[in-house]
């Protein structure tokens, strides 16, 4: 973690509380928890808030900028509440695709050969966790029963080869150079820093 | 048996979903297919091979011919919209290999992929970088 403290997160001191059901637009049920997507500083950070601690955990999908990457802070509620930023922070909004992408994945998997429904969760888990203000990835299925999901941006590609035991095949072709290989990913909270580099580089922007 | 000889090589586009990875017509002026593309046509099987047909000696109606008859062979097979042509030395240089398969002609297997599934992914993308695309408009079909 860099010693750097300029863009150290804090938890801020002008939080607001807000229950679940009034930050709809902002909170999703995601694994038994609720998953927040918002902005700090322009920069996208992914948090969890988990219903069974008081903890309050925050993680970032950003492999840029590691000291954001462990911070944890207690929270003296035991219930479910949910936290958002006052202040310079914005809340990031769920794409559109997303819901769209995993209703597709829900209804085609039974047609697709190869498929089945284990592989489907863990592709519909995959677009979840996948930053909102992304492109929009073709997906399809593989003879292997993977489900391939692609960003192309003509001499740049990236793709995630989302497998049946949850873990992820990437590959991408960013000018010259090249990016591949698996990664673990079901036990973990975010997506490995490996698909952020990919989506960072593939859309390019940082995420 | 290997092919050892730096021959020619097509993967044949046998499908209307399959006409993306062959079609050169330039979308929005950027020229077309993408590596990405060209890629989904050169993803192996289930069998973890794929399928081509060694076109070294063929002039462009032989190759016609030639991709009539696997859209014929091929189960799903809809038309001939086109093909991927490379290199059987390209497909080697990356580490993979090309197998002549007796039966039927002239069809080749490239077999030897990793079975890490990203690093699967990286031998399509290089395949399709080597890869020049042929497309056929309007498609044709088997008599």
């Amino acid at each position: 973690m860099s010693a750097s403290s300029a863009h150290k997160w804090r938890p801020p001191s002008t939080m607001e509380e807000r229950k679940p059901e009034t930050a709809h637009d902002q909170v999703r049920e995601y694994w038994g928890a609720f998953n927040l997507d918002w902005k700090h500083e322009g920069r996208a950070i992914h948090g969890w808030i988990f219903d069974d601690t008081p903890n309050i955990r925050l993680h970032s999908g950003l492999p840029t900028n590691p000291d954001f990457a462990e911070d944890q802070f207690k929270s003296s509620e035991s219930s479910i509440y949910v936290y958002s930023f006052a202040g310079d922070a914005q809340v990031c909004d769920r794409a559109e695709w997303k819901d769209t992408l995993i209703q597709r994945i829900g209804g085609s998997w039974r047609h697709w050969p190869d498929i089945d429904e284990v592989t489907a969760e863990w592709a519909k888990k995959f677009v979840n966790a996948l930053p909102d203000d992304i492109d929009e990835p073709e997906v399809d299925p593989t003879p292997q029963g993977e489900i391939d999901f692609s960003w192309d941006n003509d001499d740049v590609t990236f793709g995630v080869l989302v497998l049946r035991s949850g873990d992820l095949g990437m590959a991408g072709v960013f000018n010259k150079m090249k990016l591949h290989g698996n990664a673990s990913w079901k036990d973990k909270e975010v997506l490995p820093g490996f698909v952020m580099s990919g989506l960072r580089w593939v859309h390019g922007k940082d995420l | 048996m290997t092919v050892r000889e730096k021959g020619d090589l097509a993967r044949f586009a046998v499908k209307e979903e399959e006409r993306k990875s062959v079609s050169t017509t330039p979308v929005e002026g950027k020229k077309r297919p993408t590596t990405e593309q060209k890629r989904k046509l050169l993803r192996p099987g289930r069998d973890m091979k794929l399928s081509t047909s060694h076109i070294q000696d063929l002039d462009s109606t032989g190759i016609v011919d030639e991709g009539l008859r696997v859209v014929e062979r091929h189960k799903d097979g809809e038309a001939l919209y086109g093909w991927l042509e490379f290199k059987a030395s390209d497909a080697i240089d990356l580490g993979l290999q090309v197998e002549y398969d007796p039966e039927p002609p002239r069809h080749t297997h490239i077999v030897g992929w990793p079975a890490i599934q990203g690093d699967r992914r990286d031998k399509e993308l290089g395949l399709a970088e080597k890869s020049t695309p042929h497309p056929l408009d309007p498609p044709r079909h088997p008599k």
